[in-house]
């Protein structure tokens, strides 16, 4: 049997011009985190599981190399893992008795990156761009033209990274392609 | 436009947002012996008050949390926003802490 084709509406898709290049990162493991996050079964599960620390700013995210948290909500957080994210799940069960989804194939990831792209961004999100709101280590949840998207701050270059539901990727791709014409 | 202060997230814009109506309406306990009139009251019937309104509120784009919020339906003013489980706010030029 003939192996799959792995293949999405953007993988064959980038834009790179002089300013802003944004092209499809590939498949990144995922993982909705529910919880109590100041419980001791918590802070011993991520302090085991991933090695991280709990104490997370809302709106912000920590990466150790093997692993990102972003915060998205005061119960709620998202993992990026190169681990087997199945190995997590059940051990965060057990570990806290709270909740934990492979959400991997919810969503995908777009990195953007140049000088430009805090404008492109801003010409459909809501959210204040200017670095002094929105600097690196920050994530935000909000709005991209009609699509809710994740958007976290990777480096001051900037290097933006834009989580968006699959059904809405091709949507935000083309809006992105229209905008950058303009700014 | 105007921003809504996200108990959780913090300052974003009306757009991110949704308004679920009335808050503080409990669902009543003694479901089994209601009458079709006391259902009605709960289900439809609404103060639609002209003033200070206590009105629940869907951080739909960010966070995804339910919060409550004390607007004026006149002047579309903010007074607070404050989590489910917080006491309520004052309405402004009211002793009374209903």
């Amino acid at each position: 049997m003939d192996s799959p084709v792995i293949a999405t509406p953007l993988s064959a898709v980038k834009i790179d011009t002089d300013g802003f290049t944004a092209l499809e990162l590939g498949h990144i493991s995922k993982i909705n985190l529910r919880g109590d996050f100041d419980s001791p079964a918590v802070v011993g599960a991520l302090t085991t599981l991933l090695g991280m620390q709990t104490d997370l700013a809302p709106n912000t995210f920590v990466s150790n190399g093997a692993a990102t948290l972003f915060w998205l909500g005061p119960d709620e957080r998202l993992v990026y893992t190169d681990r087997d994210p199945d190995a997590i799940i059940s051990q965060w069960r057990n570990h806290t008795g709270t909740g934990a989804v492979d959400v991997s194939d919810y969503s995908t990831v777009l990195r953007l990156s140049g000088q430009k792209v805090r404008d492109v961004i801003a010409s459909g999100a809501p959210f204040d761009m200017h670095p002094d709101n929105f600097s690196a280590g920050q994530c935000v949840q909000t709005r991209f033209g009609n699509a809710s998207i994740l958007l976290s701050n990777h480096a001051d270059t900037p290097v933006f990274q834009l989580q968006v539901r699959w059904s809405f990727a091709e949507y935000v791709f083309n809006y992105i392609e229209r905008v950058v014409k303009y700014v | 436009m105007f921003i809504i202060n996200c108990p959780y997230c913090g300052d974003r814009d009306q757009t991110e947002f949704s308004c679920h109506g009335e808050a503080h309406i409990p669902r009543p306990t003694n479901t089994a012996t209601m009458t079709d009139e006391e259902w009605g009251d709960y289900v439809f019937f609404r103060s639609n008050p002209k003033g200070y309104h206590r009105e629940r509120w869907l951080h739909d784009h960010g966070c995804r949390r339910w919060f409550n919020a004390l607007r004026h339906t006149v002047t579309d003013e903010f007074v607070a926003t404050y989590k489910v489980q917080d006491p309520r706010p004052q309405i402004p030029g009211d002793g009374d802490q209903s």
